[in-house]
């Protein structure tokens, strides 16, 4: 079968709403026994890539993350934030980003973040006065942040396809990631100051020293987790292992909001999220293999190189697409579709793979936020019974200014290679 | 039936989180040892983890599958007419079956190699990797059972003939 055949019926299948690790494991399935390789090859292919310690840090960070949901650490991080910044004018805008950059720190997920600040912000600014739109909106953009700071799941996924460092990916995402949140912080506050939403008064001493004293374990986890992998003491698996295994104690023993018979249900429900990424992932792996060993890879390189095509146009064919892709695929399609297929050749274009992951990232985290699959406006609607179009309206500012980060990010690769070069050389 | 088929998925559950603690606890056994008490620290430690979380993980093979977890574009299925998207739903839950049967029937075929060969792993526990590869046919197994029990609520109900929806929070994305 030859490469438009297969591209053509490829958009077929998930067109018609075949999951997509059928599509991409169905789909080698038949490749492979068309082109008479022996089916043994793509099982032993699916073990073997599953035999590895980077890949057993998804369900590590996954466990950590439902824990956290759960278990009251967004609401211990939300108070934090309030009594430092909640006196300034659009002090819960603030709050929500900055609770949110801490949490994203920790859980490595952008709709377990959405959604444990939600629950607890969007009541909070309604009661402040602040728009259902903007406190929604805020909420889901802030959200997004899960992906960008380190750790992040879908630097690892990207890490495990792309075969990348995982700790440089991590760092190359810290600069964008904080450029990221001081954009939405000063829009928040501009947006606040024009809204003339009502300041919070400034907290006596006593509750101040409380509310920090109480905030420790949940600010604990992330200096734990991060710092063990860049002083070296921690491999990013172990990190992961620490991260569950301390979301689990801080939710369970001291802000015991999650029991002792939520354990269970709390993992399976982890697991069952990663049993599905890994499905995707031997589906777009064993899918890769094919492109690879078929030419066809080649032929879209060659295809790119022959076409005269310089590598700023590249890259802004590669955002168009994402964001195109974005709005019509849930992230992780996105993330195991386009990577096999676009990093051959933006790296034959001379783009750094890591520079091209955080690209990546920031494309993602846009699909997390635009209809009609934007997952976080969902996840909005669900825990705040505000409408779609509603959120939408307070979400759009944010998406622009996501757009002017993309474009950052896109064309000054020093924004995401400066501190990984810096570290590593 | 559908008792057995309720303790079976409970006590499966029960075994994948028993199996994801255990390698959580050893995470922490195995880094904690390296720095406090060096002479206690083992060199299976890393090996046993993968074995236990990819077990933990694809354990739950039937039940993503079972409860239509899988992440898939149903914006333009959405837009089809209902008895388009029941025919659609049930092409997507043949193809599970299929692509479960492949994974018992080719799973086991490296099951088999391994055993025959007598592979076993680099560390001193020396585990014989078949066991380790025992996972993709039995969650192959778990995959073609978990479509093949939603495919048995599509032929009896009408109510069952649509993929079932879900919260956000609780689908497919992390």
């Amino acid at each position: 079968m030859n490469g438009p055949t297969v591209g053509l019926l490829f958009l077929l299948l998930l067109a018609v709403g075949l999951p997509i690790f059928l599509v991409l494991g169905g789909l080698s399935v038949v490749l492979y026994w068309l082109g008479g390789t022996p089916l043994i090859s793509l099982t032993q292919l699916y073990g073997d890539r599953l035999n590895s310690i980077t890949v057993v840090s998804i369900p590590l960070f996954v466990i950590a993350a439902a824990f956290m949901q759960k278990g009251g650490i967004a609401k211990a991080l939300i108070d934090w934030a309030q009594v430092w910044v909640g006196r300034f004018h659009g002090g819960l805008a603030i709050v929500c980003i900055l609770a949110t950059t801490v949490f994203a720190a920790i859980s490595g997920s952008s709709t377990a973040t959405a959604m444990a600040m939600g629950m607890v912000l969007i009541p909070a600014m309604l009661r402040q006065g602040y728009s259902k739109s903007f406190a929604a909106g805020t909420v889901s953009a802030a959200g997004t942040l899960g992906i960008l700071i380190p750790p992040s799941l879908v630097f690892i996924l990207y890490a495990i396809i792309a075969e990348q460092s995982i700790p440089r990916l991590f760092l190359a995402g810290v600069i964008p990631g904080l450029l990221q949140a001081a954009f939405f912080i000063a829009y928040g506050v501009w947006h606040s100051r024009r809204a003339g939403y009502q300041r919070a008064e400034p907290v006596p001493m006593d509750e101040f020293i409380r509310v920090n004293l109480r905030a420790i374990p949940a600010i604990a986890i992330p200096v734990i987790v991060l710092g063990g992998i860049y002083s070296g003491l921690l491999t990013v698996s172990e990190a992961a292992g620490f991260a569950a295994a301390l979301s689990m104690v801080v939710s369970i023993f001291i802000y015991r909001e999650c029991k002792l018979a939520d354990i269970v249900p709390t993992l399976t429900d982890a697991l069952k999220l990663t049993a599905v990424l890994f499905f995707i992932m031997i589906g777009a792996i064993s899918f890769s293999h094919w492109l690879i060993a078929s030419g066809f890879s080649d032929e879209i390189v060659a295809f790119f190189d022959d076409s005269g095509i310089q590598t700023w146009q590249f890259l802004m064919m590669v955002n168009v697409l994402l964001i195109i892709l974005g709005t019509f695929l849930e992230v992780f399609g996105v993330l195991f579709i386009a990577v096999p297929v676009l990093l051959p050749i933006a790296m034959a274009l001379g783009v750094d793979p890591i520079h091209f992951g955080v690209i990546l990232v920031i494309n993602m985290e846009l699909a997390f936020i635009t209809p009609p699959v934007g997952l976080n406006l969902f996840v909005m609607q669900s825990i705040s019974n505000i409408s779609i179009a509603k959120i939408f309206k307070g979400v759009l500012p944010y998406i622009l200014i996501l757009l002017v980060l993309l474009i950052l990010v896109t064309y000054i690769p020093a924004i995401s290679l400066w501190l990984p070069n810096l570290v590593y050389g | 039936m559908r008792h057995i088929v309720s303790y079976a998925a409970r006590t499966i559950d029960v075994i994948a989180a028993m199996m994801a603690i255990a390698a959580i606890v050893l995470v922490c056994i195995e880094a904690g040892t390296r720095y406090l008490a060096p002479r206690y620290s083992v060199d299976w430690g890393t090996e046993v983890i993968i074995y236990l979380l990819v077990w933990a993980t694809m354990l739950m093979a039937g039940r993503a599958a079972f409860e239509n977890r899988h992440v898939a574009a149903t914006v333009v299925v959405e837009l089809l007419p209902k008895t388009v998207q029941s025919v659609l739903f049930a092409f997507a839950i043949l193809v599970g079956i299929g692509f479960g049967v492949v994974l018992v029937v080719f799973g086991w075929d490296v099951v088999a190699f391994s055993d025959r060969l007598n592979i076993l792993s680099d560390s001193s526990l020396r585990f014989p990797k078949a066991w380790y590869y025992l996972i993709l046919p039995v969650a192959g197994a778990l995959l073609a059972i978990g479509y093949l029990l939603r495919l048995w609520l599509f032929a009896r109900s009408a109510e069952h003939r649509l993929p079932p929806r879900h919260g956000p929070g609780e689908g497919s994305e992390p």
